[in-house]
């Protein structure tokens, strides 16, 4: 059809940059031939220093966690809440910022009863550049190409859908437009902000850039994704909860699907779930210092025929392939019964449940394949995103570094509790230990500085300590057993560069098997392209970075 | 003043012909409307409803109007919508003059630099220029965060231009020239005559802009760095964020205020950003309605 | 007002807009210049933005040839040469296959979602009530408001496999019909998606070009003895004429561009055999990873050939004796 006034679409068409569901983009650069004009700095961190971590003891959790990856839990906010901090850390002047949010914007400062008292805690005049998490990657394009830098820089790193946005040259960038932090961070030297002390060392991992320290991170915890179960549904149902081989995971799926119930087992296709209980790595799979990608692997293909089945089979809801499916939804509903998601999404499917007081979670664990106990669960990334700094003087920067302490204030404390849910009375009020947010609270909060720097994360889920104890439980079952993946904490850059290409190359390969278009047997085919495609390239950069560890 | 028959000239149907036009039509109008009552149904419904729907509600049994009162709240879609009017209005307005003096100024095909020109506008819209490029000329210019930023850059649409061109070189010549016999100038010609006669075009070119810089929100992204100043659709777009959690970053606890559901405010976003279109369409139908152009006219 | 004439002409021809008719020969360009200034200077404002805001940025588009970085900044990006172009001109089928679907869509376009709004404004055009009219066209036009994310949403709730429509059939016991996984009938829910978007918009200009319809032609027909279709074909049509050809050839010239919004979203459900087209082909090889260079090729790529489809098709709509965008 004609088109009469696309001003807008032809535009980002032309630069070819979309904003469409899966924002896949990033600054960047494809070739074949050249490495760019800039100079790639080492990438060697072996000799760098990281800072020391010094956990704060200052809360007690009611359930602790531990230096493999369980987070502390709390089933109440604590009364009487510590103040940390006597005076505000900021020294009066104006600060500019550029975050993400996935929220609906907040009111501007003047309108903004939070965001003025924030400045007056903080001690700063913030100025915040707000951009929705899918146009992350365009905003920061411009950013970086006209060379308007604020003081603090969230790169456009990560879509939470989860596919990555690719940046070429992200570490050339950062040497010469942002501060090198190492001298001020390194080892001991972060004593001077004690709650970015109290950031895990493998948080830290990520800020490794041109052999130093080029950000300050935004912590998670590893527990990572889990495959979430309508507990009250299962009891109704009478179904087995813990199904301990596939073939009883397929026959609890087959007891659950009842199209003309409106009712399937699962929301998506299960093909990391299998993946696990077939003892597949997330990424690569480490043989001491040579790495064999999990697509090379045997077991992937078991895994995807295994999917593709339970698929035709007719366990999966049959929408699940549409973009727009609302499987969160589903699940609350009840139409799905399983839904694989990050465990921060807990306290979403709580607060959002329609089905009353008799609504409960749980998580599956995978069993192993045939059978015999329960599989190893893969670990997440140990950070959402980092954060980079303007190249600017060492007192400025200095007093950056103390607002991020300010900002870094753990769970517990009476400025985390300002900080995430706002002034008592006016956006929360205090019920049974649950901060339980107005309408203020909603709209006004969400400024994005989360994403700045933040506490390391806790289980801590409002209005239900019951549910809080049972994500802390699962949690604590799988951690021990859990797998790092050996690319965490390594950087390669032509991996930065092509993770979208190639990312999307797998995907649509997958589909099509699990769609029964293609044959389980042209994932072959789909493995040569990707090691060609850039698959081999990663391969050798990260050898080469292990062995720099 | 021509006299015009009941029906404008044309016979009337006869009855078959009349009954399957009605019956066209009114299915066209049910494919349309159909959804766009579950649009406004899941606007109003209570979050059980959207969950248990899977998202599309299309008969409520409860009204709420929490969607619409999470978005008004706050005054963030108030001041949004504001800053929407005046720039659609001014960028309106600037656009059909700067418009319609262009495709004036390239309506006599042996003028000077005609061709040249005309090759000029087609190839703007053939080709367009790259999100970076245009980003660093509006840099240049000092327009960054700056409310004409979503005006200037946008306010020629070669489309528009090659239409109102055609639609001006089709105007009957005798009144022109009879003008022009009486002395009139190019000036003259086109404020008393090809303005006027040209009302229907320009109705909807002016339709076509104004649309187009309601809906705008690819430029506020680009050029505008402080929140504050961003029009009603982008503060919109950032209700209906890519299928994530909305409003992730809340961990307010159980039986406080949360957001409504995600459809909820989705739909309730669409019927907020098309109310005021449907309010001024029919101003500007009126200027195409058959006739009224020849009538006023000729008399 | 009439200067430079050297002798009066024996025939005085009218020419375009009434100007009297000198053959260019006998006007220097000064001259001419100077008779035309008012369409010059009425041109300036117009030329005067497109040239700052489209033209200025263009020559941007000479990363097309460079490998460029947003850091690095566009000058200080190294040349490659052609390689940007290599994506599209690599012989790769998965390219081809997405030239071919972007050619079959365009062709349903044209012979399908062209011409409905006009079929749809001559319908308009004959009602008599004028209020029946206004109401059915603001119905029709509403989903063009819509973004795609939100149409695709609603095609999915009426018409995926757990949807409106197959919920209705499965609980009655008929068998569902998958129409959103189906990668045969891709191309025809892409086209309906299309004409429930953007028929009723498009209406709009072929309303507005009926109206100027003189009424007295359709009382003359009458009083010929045509009929409705008669009158349909000699007098409304006619008028409809040089704005169809026109919105053709613009159509035409812009049919390597297709919907990636509209598409992207779509491409799991069917696979990318199905739903792949140009754009999103450029897309899933080097935008995806920050490619500004083989953007600005593909996009320099379109332009040309979008140019030469344009000439040929207004060389064409001359032969039909119709002005086309512009005149030999």
């Amino acid at each position: 059809m004609a088109r009469y006034h696309t001003v807008d679409r032809r535009r980002f068409l032309a630069g070819t940059l979309a904003t469409a569901a899966a924002a896949l983009v990033g600054p960047g650069v494809l070739t074949a031939c050249t490495t760019g004009t800039a100079a790639n700095p080492t990438q060697d961190v072996s000799k760098l220093k990281l800072p020391s971590a010094i956990p704060y003891t200052g809360v007690r959790p009611d359930l602790p966690g531990n230096a493999q990856g369980l987070l502390d839990a709390f089933l109440r906010y604590p009364a009487n809440p510590k103040r940390v901090f006597a005076t505000p850390p900021g020294d009066g002047s104006t600060v500019s910022a550029f975050v993400q949010t996935a929220s609906p914007i907040p009111p501007a400062v003047d309108s903004n009863p939070y965001w003025q008292e924030l400045n007056k805690r903080l001690g700063v005049n913030l100025q915040l550049t707000i951009v929705p998490t899918a146009d992350m990657p365009i905003k920061f394009s411009t950013l970086v190409a006209g060379n308007d830098l604020p003081d603090i820089i969230e790169p456009a790193l990560n879509t939470p859908n989860g596919m990555p946005a690719g940046i070429a040259n992200l570490p050339a960038w950062l040497a010469s437009r942002c501060h090198d932090l190492t001298s001020l961070l390194t080892g001991d030297a972060v004593k001077e902000y004690p709650f970015l002390a109290n950031l895990p060392t493998d948080a830290w991992k990520q800020c490794r850039f041109n052999g130093g320290i080029f950000g300050v991170p935004v912590p998670r915890g590893v527990g990572g994704t889990l495959m979430f179960r309508r507990d009250d549904l299962f009891t109704q149902l009478g179904l087995n909860p813990n199904p301990a081989s596939f073939t009883e995971f397929h026959d609890v799926c087959k007891q659950i699907s009842d199209p003309r119930a409106n009712r399937w087992a699962l929301a998506q296709a299960p093909l990391d779930f299998i993946r696990q209980m077939l003892g597949l790595p997330w990424r690569w799979q480490n043989n001491g210092g040579k790495l064999t990608s999990t697509y090379e692997l045997a077991e992937n293909k078991q895994a995807l025929s295994a999917a593709a089945q339970m698929m035709q089979d007719g366990l999966i809801h049959p929408d699940s392939t549409a973009s727009t499916a609302p499987v969160k939804n589903w699940f609350n509903s009840g139409e799905a019964l399983l839904i694989s998601d990050r465990y921060t999404a807990w306290p979403q499917y709580f607060q959002n449940n329609v089905a009353g007081p008799s609504f409960d979670l749980g998580g599956m664990r995978p069993p192993k394949f045939n059978g015999g106990g329960f599989a190893a669960t893969w670990q997440a990334e140990p950070t959402n995103n980092f954060t980079a700094f303007k190249k600017t003087s060492t007192s400025r920067i200095k007093e950056l570094l103390k607002l991020c302490n300010w900002l870094a204030a753990p769970f517990g404390t009476d400025e985390f509790l300002f900080r995430r849910f706002g002034i008592a009375g006016v956006h929360y009020n205090m019920v049974n230990g649950s901060p339980v947010q107005t309408q203020a609270g909603v709209t006004q909060t969400v400024l994005g500085i989360r994403y700045i720097v933040d506490a390391p994360d806790v289980i801590f889920i409002p209005g239900s300590p019951e549910q809080t104890r049972k994500s802390y439980e699962y949690q604590k079952s799988i951690i021990p057993t859990s797998v790092k993946d050996p690319q965490t904490g390594l950087f390669s850059d032509t991996w930065s560069r092509k993770q979208g290409q190639l990312g999307t190359l797998i995907n649509n390969a997958q589909n099509d098997i699990l769609a029964g278009r293609a044959p389980v047997s042209s994932w072959d085919d789909t493995v040569s392209q990707w090691k060609a495609i850039g698959g081999d390239q990663v391969r050798v950069e990260l050898e080469k970075a292990l062995q720099h560890t | 003043m021509t006299t015009r028959t009941m029906t404008g000239g044309l016979v009337p149907a006869t009855r078959p012909a009349r009954v399957v036009k009605a019956v066209v039509l009114l299915i066209c109008c049910a494919v349309v409307i159909v959804p766009f009552i579950g649009i406004v149904a899941t606007s109003l419904s209570t979050r059980d409803e959207v969950v248990r729907s899977g998202g599309f509600v299309m008969f409520p049994s409860r009204i709420t109007f929490a969607a619409y009162q999470a978005i008004l709240s706050g005054g963030v879609v108030t001041r949004a919508t504001v800053i929407s009017v005046a720039v659609t209005t001014v960028g309106t307005a600037l656009s059909l003059v700067a418009t319609s003096m262009l495709g004036y100024g390239l309506s006599r095909s042996r003028s000077t630099l005609h061709k040249p020109l005309l090759m000029l506008v087609l190839f703007a819209l053939l080709f367009t220029p790259g999100i970076i490029p245009s980003y660093l000329v509006v840099k240049s210019l000092g327009l960054l965060d700056n409310y004409w930023s979503l005006i200037l850059p946008v306010a020629i649409n070669a489309f528009n231009v090659i239409v109102l061109r055609a639609f001006f070189m089709e105007l009957p010549r005798e009144i022109i020239d009879s003008a022009r016999i009486d002395g009139a100038g190019d000036v003259a010609i086109l404020w008393r005559i090809v303005l006027p006669m040209s009302k229907a075009v320009l109705a909807v070119i002016g339709l076509f802009y104004a649309v187009g810089y309601w809906n705008a929100f690819f430029t506020a992204l680009l050029y505008l760095q402080d929140n504050a100043k961003w029009p009603l659709q982008l503060v919109l777009r950032t209700y209906v964020v890519n299928q994530v959690n909305l409003g992730v970053d809340q961990l307010g606890g159980v039986g406080g205020a949360q957001l409504p559901p995600q459809q909820a405010l989705e739909m309730a976003i669409l019927v907020l950003s098309i109310i005021p279109i449907l309010l001024v369409y029919p101003f500007v139908q009126r200027h195409f309605s058959k006739g009224v152009l020849f009538g006023a006219v000729k008399g | 007002m009439v200067t430079g004439l050297r002798q009066a002409p024996e025939r005085l021809r009218i020419g375009a807009l009434g100007r009297p008719h000198v053959p260019a020969a006998k006007l220097t360009w000064w001259r001419r210049l100077l008779r035309d200034k008012v369409l010059l200077l009425a041109a300036v404002p117009g030329i005067g933005l497109l040239l700052l805001f489209q033209y200025v940025p263009l020559l941007g588009n000479v990363i097309a040839f460079k490998d460029y970085e947003p850091f690095i900044g566009i000058l200080q990006s190294p040349w490659v040469g052609l390689a940007n172009f290599a994506v599209i001109f690599n012989g790769d089928p998965a390219f081809l296959n997405a030239l071919s679907n972007t050619l079959v869509i365009t062709l349903l376009q044209v012979l399908i979602v062209f011409p409905v709004p006009i079929g749809l404004a001559l319908l308009l055009d004959s009602l008599i009530s004028e209020r029946t009219k206004r109401i059915v066209q603001s119905i029709l036009y509403l989903p063009h408001f819509l973004s795609w994310i939100i149409v695709i949403a609603i095609f999915q709730q009426m018409l995926g496999d757990a949807g409106l429509m197959n919920t209705f059939l499965r609980d009655h016991g008929l068998g569902t019909i998958s129409i959103i996984s189906n990668p045969g009938l891709f191309k025809l829910l892409v086209t309906s998606q299309v004409l429930w978007k953007d028929a009723g918009w498009a209406t709009i200009l072929f309303v507005a070009a009926l109206s100027r319809v003189d009424p007295t032609l359709y009382e003359a027909a009458a009083i010929d003895g045509a009929g409705r279709w008669r009158q349909r074909w000699h007098v409304s049509l006619p008028g409809l004429r040089s704005v169809i050809v026109l919105l053709l050839i613009l159509r035409l010239g812009q049919s390597l561009t297709f919907g990636f919004e509209q598409i992207i979203p779509q491409q799991q459900a069917v696979g990318i055999n199905a739903s792949e087209v140009l754009d999103t082909y450029v897309f899933n090889n080097g935008i995806v990873n920050g490619d500004w260079g083989i953007a600005a090729a593909v996009g320099m790529v379109k332009g040309i050939v979008g140019v030469v489809i344009v000439f040929v098709a207004n060389k064409v709509a001359h032969w039909f004796g119709e002005q086309g965008i512009y005149q030999a």
